[in-house]
């Protein structure tokens, strides 16, 4: 049984077989039920109530903590794999993904809580790093990526 | 100084058999300025006579026939190469850090609606965020568009917020001058926005455009 039909250096262009895909994806929606869980069960035993996703910034700041961690972790891993070791790195590109759509998520919850509140001191914290993450990740992985194959 | 990258490229192409004329065109097609192509060739001859001089007795390396690959296919080859600037790394991220730069910007416009009470104020107040951030995320975008294309992703989010942040405060100016009568505040921020871009286009037809 193989996953893979074409290899390609770029990982997200590597052509799977049917099972692949379907390995794949199932892979990604469940890290996606994962890590929803966990920042359910953290908003609800380490934060005080009411568990609000959009009304709560607490629960906002605990998300943004676990979320930009992920984020960090799956770039890291990502990055340094899909040089040295292009097998494995197909089955980290999940990883990847589930943090980016975690990352869009935090920023929905921001940008609706925001929206319904006077700025705080927390919301500069959480951007500002979320931006400087972003940029200095950026410049990381373009240092490193091979332009012309 | 001729581009390492693309004088790398060019030999691997070369001994690949691919011709001159397709290669340039293909790079070409692909956004390489002549002078970057012709200085890379220049390079690879440079070093190809030193190769000569220092081994005068070494047999001369001599590509028989035509490569197998059609032309057609020989340019879709080429022009995949080429186009992959940045990688899809970068690509995700840079997404999340546009959200990121749009909501921030954003909230500090609003921000400054709240804690100034007069509209003047607040007009020229938004000018002094968004043109300063304007000029800024402009210098970041020339400066890397010019030898650093990979660098170039790292600015594009900054260069579109901005700009728009641009047609943001132009659009408020525009409000405030339908509802209310002209006073200074909508003077100062339109000439500053026409002073700003006015050096912006001057700038770059001065040192980027050629």
């Amino acid at each position: 049984m193989s996953l893979i039909l074409e290899e390609n250096n770029n990982v997200f262009k590597t052509k799977f077989t049917g099972s692949g895909s379907f390995i794949i994806t199932l892979l990604g929606l469940a890290l996606l039920a994962l890590a929803e869980r966990i920042l359910y069960d953290t908003g609800r035993l380490l934060i005080a109530p009411p568990l609000d996703y959009f009304g709560n910034i607490n629960v906002i700041i605990m998300h943004a903590v676990v979320i930009i961690a992920f984020l960090v972790l799956a770039l890291t891993i990502n990055v340094s794999l899909s040089e040295n070791k292009k097998q494995y790195a197909i089955a980290l590109v999940p990883y990847y993904v589930v943090s980016i759509i975690l990352s869009c998520q935090l920023l929905l919850q921001i940008s609706v809580y925001f929206y319904n509140h006077h700025t705080t001191l927390q919301f500069y914290v959480v951007m500002l790093a979320l931006i400087a993450i972003c940029t200095y990740g950026i410049y990381y992985i373009q240092k490193k990526y091979v332009v012309i194959e | 100084m001729a581009n390492q990258q693309l004088v790398e490229y060019i030999k691997k192409v070369q001994l690949q058999g691919f011709p001159e004329v397709t290669i340039r065109e293909v790079l070409n097609k692909n956004g390489w300025q002549p002078v970057d192509i012709n200085e890379a060739y220049l390079e690879i001859k440079r070093i190809e006579d030193i190769l000569q001089k220092d081994a005068p007795m070494a047999p001369v390396p001599v590509l028989v026939g035509q490569p197998v690959i059609a032309v057609s296919q020989e340019k879709s080859i080429l022009e995949k190469a080429v186009i992959e600037y940045n990688s899809p790394f970068s690509i995700g991220l840079a997404i999340i850090l546009f959200g990121a730069l749009l909501i921030l910007v954003n909230k500090v416009i609003d921000d400054s609606a709240i804690s100034t009470v007069n509209a003047n104020a607040k007009l020229i107040f938004d000018a002094m965020i968004i043109l300063p951030f304007l000029v800024v995320a402009f210098i970041l975008h020339g400066s890397f568009s010019e030898d650093n294309k990979r660098y170039l992703i790292i600015s594009q989010p900054y260069f579109i917020t901005s700009a728009w942040l641009l047609v943001r405060l132009l659009w408020d100016t525009s409000a405030y001058i339908l509802n209310t009568n002209a006073t200074y505040g909508v003077y100062v921020v339109l000439i500053l926005v026409i002073a700003v871009l006015t050096g912006i286009v001057i700038f770059i037809q001065k040192y980027i455009k050629n």
